[in-house]
């Protein structure tokens, strides 16, 4: 936010920063005596915004120089993967492949640094990402990302019905096959 | 007792990002804060008092959230409102002294001034600076019940780290039990968020509820049989309450729902843009920035641009809140009864809202809920309003399934925080995540100063972490401002990073750091270690 420096400011506009800075006295100063004793006040202000100029000043990491791959749900059918392959010995070949309970459903070559991007998936799935290269035709991982479940868009097919009792005071947990309402009933039928 | 055919579950989710800035006299975004307590938070309260004096019988959901507690109870902030309600009442009396306008101008004004002093009462003498005091003993005389949020509101099927994950629910119980003297029987996952083994974290920290979107219940597995008219439960007995549909319309679309009414207070236009530009130096910024300042004297009154509104009338809006609560129950009241035909128990119509719908974006709001409430236990004999723990206990057996991956937003899943515009910010945020915990294990025995620096980079990466950020970026309100607020909490994490590895700590950032990004000051860096 924009702020008018105290040169610009009228005295009714310092004598309302001095009464905020609890300077004293301030009624009796002369507009440069204001500014004067306001600017003192402000020398702890000036050490915070130079560490806000640090802060703001530093550029976000480019590379953090770690291996890393990572998947995440975007929708129904749409992930996002980023990754970074930090190894020194650079790999020419590489590859990404998306997995489903150990099955391959996805392979692309993708650059070999550093990348990101969006791909279609099949919706309801859980999938693991992993980057590798090939030695003798066989996919070697060098990083995986942690297994996601993509989002579905539909109800599901299963219909089968179970219950539980969860009792409210202990938390404790019964499995029924036939539903029943309250501890009354559930004593009765025991 | 009647024998009533439904139940209606409203939870209101309160909800801002951290905001504060010390460096700053004054700062724009600090005002979101100060107009939800002005017209949201502070408003509700005094509703919910009013109701309990009167005797009338009412229950309520409400999430309070980490960020906000933490606003709530931050001494610079709770001074800097107390600065704002004095300047509006400064402004109003004086408007009232010079006796200018007509009699119309005169009245609205006056109800302002009445207004103030009343929010003024509650704030500085009732409730001695301390709102959640307040909320607190009408959960104690159980009219509310209180529930947590994620520490910073983060949308965890986006967080990968299952440390992370946890840790952003167990600072948001931390948070919530040292205010409100014990645990939270619920939270609201940040944005109704769920995917598959969120379910196993709050079970292993004593949550019993949750809430979800409909479709999160709806696709559930197996396919829930009452829909989202009773709850599920997960295998570890956790429950998932499921949003109705139909319920939540009315009162959200500002086009065709209840806010959008004629009588109602034009949200657009505010005396903050039209006052002569000395006066805005004088009570609402000495550096002459016009704002909102919460003063609004017209109506919605049609469909006609700002100039052609007219003068808004108080008590005209007040009967309109009161026949849209009529109307609210009456639908209310035919579904359950049409459900109850279907069921062979009595449903749950669960409508969660954002809190700061009612009072910031529909100025009636609370005096919708108020009569609404009122109505409810006075009228109907055929709904009453209940909490989840309560309904719980009447029906503690309920169907065995497994929620869908869901969040309330746009599209229903996550592509409002997570698109070409956003989606730089999650290699950051893994990132953080994984250098945090590598800390935390391999630090023990740090000096002060050290733990001092380790444990404000816990705050700087739950900050980061906050699905404010990425929705606004979305959205692009406030987007510059929420750019830089994520790319100051991700470099000044790393910044501590490297000092701390080098063990070369820049006390004077430390401490700006402490100052402004101050949430959770209870937290220590030693939570986000992996439990072995």
């Amino acid at each position: 936010m924009n702020r008018k420096s105290y040169d610009e400011m009228t005295k009714k506009e310092l004598l309302d920063v001095a009464k905020r800075r609890g300077i004293k006295g301030r009624n009796k100063m002369n507009k440069i005596a204001l500014i004067k004793a306001i600017k003192l006040k402000d020398k702890p202000m000036q050490k915070i915004t130079k560490s806000e100029e640090k802060i703001k000043k530093r550029k976000l990491d480019v590379d953090y120089e770690v291996n890393h791959l990572e998947l995440l749900p975007k929708e129904p059918g749409n992930v996002y993967v980023h990754w970074e392959i930090a190894d020194k010995e650079k790999k020419t070949d590489i590859f990404l492949r998306l997995i489903n309970k150990g099955k391959m459903v996805l392979e692309i070559p993708v650059a070999s640094d550093k990348g990101k991007g969006y791909l279609r998936v099949e919706e309801g799935k859980p999938l693991i990402a992993s980057i590798g290269f090939k030695k003798r035709k066989r996919f070697v991982s060098i990083v995986s990302s942690e297994e996601i479940l993509v989002p579905h868009s539909k109800p599901s097919a299963k219909k089968t019905i179970e219950w539980i009792y969860v009792n409210p005071d202990t938390g404790k947990i019964v499995k029924k096959q036939r539903k029943v309402h309250d501890k009354k009933a559930l004593k009765k039928k025991k | 007792m009647k024998n009533k055919q439904g139940y209606l579950t409203i939870v209101l989710h309160s909800h801002l990002p951290f905001i504060k800035h010390p460096e700053h006299e004054f700062f724009l975004e600090e005002n979101w804060f100060f107009e939800a307590i002005t017209e949201a938070y502070l408003p509700l309260y005094i509703s919910f008092e009013r109701l309990r004096r009167e005797g009338v019988k009412f229950q309520l959901t409400m999430s309070i959230t980490p960020p906000l507690i933490s606003m709530l109870t931050d001494s610079l902030l709770m001074e800097r409102y107390q600065r704002y309600l004095d300047s509006r009442l400064s402004f109003l009396r004086d408007e009232i002294y010079e006796n200018k306008g007509n009699e119309k101008e005169k009245k609205i004004l006056q109800f302002y001034l009445n207004r103030f002093e009343e929010l003024n009462y509650f704030f500085d003498i009732k409730l001695n600076r301390n709102i959640l005091s307040g909320f607190k003993k009408l959960q104690e005389q159980e009219f509310l019940e209180i529930i947590t949020c994620t520490a910073t509101h983060a949308i965890l099927p986006l967080e990968l780290n299952e440390r992370i994950r946890e840790v952003q629910v167990e600072v948001g119980i931390d948070a919530y039990k040292r205010v409100f003297g014990r645990a939270p029987k619920g939270i609201w996952l940040g944005e109704c968020a769920y995917t598959n083994g969120v379910e196993k974290i709050l079970a292993n920290n004593g949550i019993k509820f949750t809430f979800l979107d409909t479709h999160g219940v709806l696709y559930a597995k197996p396919r829930p049989l009452y829909g989202v008219h009773a709850p599920i439960y997960s295998e570890e007995g956790v429950a998932f309450f499921g949003r109705d549909p139909e319920a939540s319309k009315q009162v959200w679309s500002a086009e065709e729902g209840y806010p959008g009414n004629f009588n109602y207070r034009e949200f657009y236009k505010d005396i903050g843009y039209e006052i002569p530009i000395e006066k805005v130096n004088k009570y609402l910024h000495p550096g002459g920035f016009r704002f909102d300042s919460g003063i609004k004297m017209h109506k919605i009154t049609g469909n006609v641009p700002l100039n052609k509104k007219e003068l808004y009338d108080r008590e005209k809006a007040i009967e309109t809140a009161g026949t849209n609560a009529d109307n609210f129950i009456f639908n209310m009241e035919k579904e359950a009864e049409h459900l109850l035909d279907i069921m062979d128990r009595k449903p749950i119509i669960v409508t969660p809202f954002d809190t700061e719908l009612f009072g910031h974006w529909w100025f009636e709001g609370p005096d919708f809920i108020e009569s609404l409430l009122r109505k409810i236990d006075k009228y109907s004999d055929k709904i009453e309003t209940i909490t989840p723990p309560n309904y719980l206990k009447k029906y503690p057996t309920n169907q065995l399934s497994l929620p869908a991956p869901s969040t309330w937003g746009d599209g229903g899943y996550f592509g409002v925080w997570f698109n070409e515009k956003n989606d730089w910010v999650y290699p950051h945020l893994y990132m953080m995540g994984k250098r945090m915990i590598e800390l935390a294990e391999k630090i023990t025995t740090p000096d002060n100063t050290i733990e001092r620096a380790l444990t404000q980079m816990g705050r700087e990466l739950l900050l980061a972490e906050s699905s404010d950020w990425t929705f606004l970026i979305t959205t692009g309100t406030a987007s510059n401002y929420s750019i830089d607020r994520v790319k100051f909490h991700i470099n000044a994490f790393n910044e501590l990073y490297e000092e701390v590895k080098r063990n070369m700590i820049d006390k004077n950032l430390l401490e700006f750091l402490e100052e402004r990004d101050s949430i959770f000051p209870f937290l220590d860096y030693r939570a986000f270690r992996r439990k072995s």
